[in-house]
C-alpha cells in the first residue's frame, strides 16, 4: 500500500495518539471509524496570522488570570449551589 | 531540531496562529517545521477549551468561530487533537506544583504522550516535570 506523504504523517500521529502497536492498526481502527461515519480530508489551511491578540495584553500575561477567575468563581460556589442556581432558572 | 513531535500550550498556540513574533527561537522553529509538515504538534482538549474562553472574554479575536479555528488548524495533519482521558485528569491532579487546571492538564498531556511541550511558562519549565522548549 502507498500513501501520501501527509496522510502517513496524520497517520504515525494518531498511532501515536492512540496508542496503537502498528500504523496497520492504526488504520484498519480509521477505516472502521470511518466505515460507521466518515472524516473527509480537506485542503490546508494555515491559521498564521489569522487571529488576533489583545493589544492591552499583548503577551497574554493577564489571561491567566481572567480565566483562572472564571474558575475560582465556579469552585467557590461548589456544585450543589450551581444545580440550586440552574433549578432556579429552569 | 531532532524532536519529531511535540505538545503546545495555549499561549505558544496563539502566538503562532498570531503571526509568531513573539515565540522564543525553539517555539518558532517547532511550529515553522509543524507548517512543512516535519514535525507533529498536538494539541491538547485543554488547549482548545482555553482558547475558546479566551476569546469569550475577548483577550484574542479568531475571527470566526472557535470550531472553524480548530478545523483550520487540523486541516494541517502536522497538527492533531490529543484526546483528554482519565489518566491525564488522574496525573494532572498529582502534579502539584500549579493550582492552573489549564496548565496541570496541558502537562499531562504532554507527559502521556512523552513529548516536550513548547511553553514559555515559567512555573511548568521550572518545576521540571515535563522537558519544555522555547
Amino acid at each position: 500500500m502507498t500513501l501520501e506523504e501527509d496522510n502517513l504523517l496524520w497517520l504515525k500521529g494518531r498511532a501515536a495518539a492512540t496508542k496503537r502497536r502498528s500504523l496497520s492498526e492504526a488504520l484498519d481502527a480509521l477505516i472502521s471509524t470511518a466505515r460507521a461515519g466518515g472524516h473527509g480530508a480537506t485542503a490546508t489551511r494555515s491559521v498564521i496570522g489569522t487571529i488576533d491578540i489583545a493589544p492591552g495584553d499583548p503577551m497574554l500575561d493577564d489571561a491567566d488570570s481572567y480565566v483562572a477567575t472564571m474558575f475560582a468563581a465556579s469552585l467557590s460556589s461548589g456544585p450543589a449551589t450551581r444545580k440550586k442556581q440552574k433549578a432556579r432558572r429552569d | 531540531m531532532t524532536d519529531t513531535a511535540a505538545v503546545t500550550d495555549t499561549h505558544a498556540l496563539i502566538f503562532h496562529a498570531a503571526g509568531g513574533g513573539i515565540l522564543g527561537p525553539k517555539a518558532k522553529a517547532a511550529f515553522a517545521a509543524a507548517e512543512r509538515r516535519e514535525l507533529i504538534i498536538y494539541v491538547p482538549m485543554a488547549v482548545l477549551w482555553e482558547v475558546s474562553l479566551l476569546a469569550r472574554v475577548v483577550r484574542i479575536n479568531l475571527r470566526r468561530p472557535v470550531r472553524e479555528f480548530f478545523a483550520d488548524l487540523f486541516s494541517n495533519p502536522a497538527y492533531q487533537p490529543h484526546t483528554l482521558e482519565a489518566d491525564q485528569v488522574f496525573d494532572a491532579d498529582d502534579l502539584r506544583f500549579t493550582r492552573d487546571p489549564f496548565d496541570a492538564l496541558i502537562v499531562a498531556s504532554a507527559r502521556d504522550l512523552s513529548l516536550a511541550l513548547i511553553t514559555r511558562d515559567s512555573a511548568i519549565r521550572e518545576s521540571g516535570t515535563v522537558r519544555t522548549i522555547w
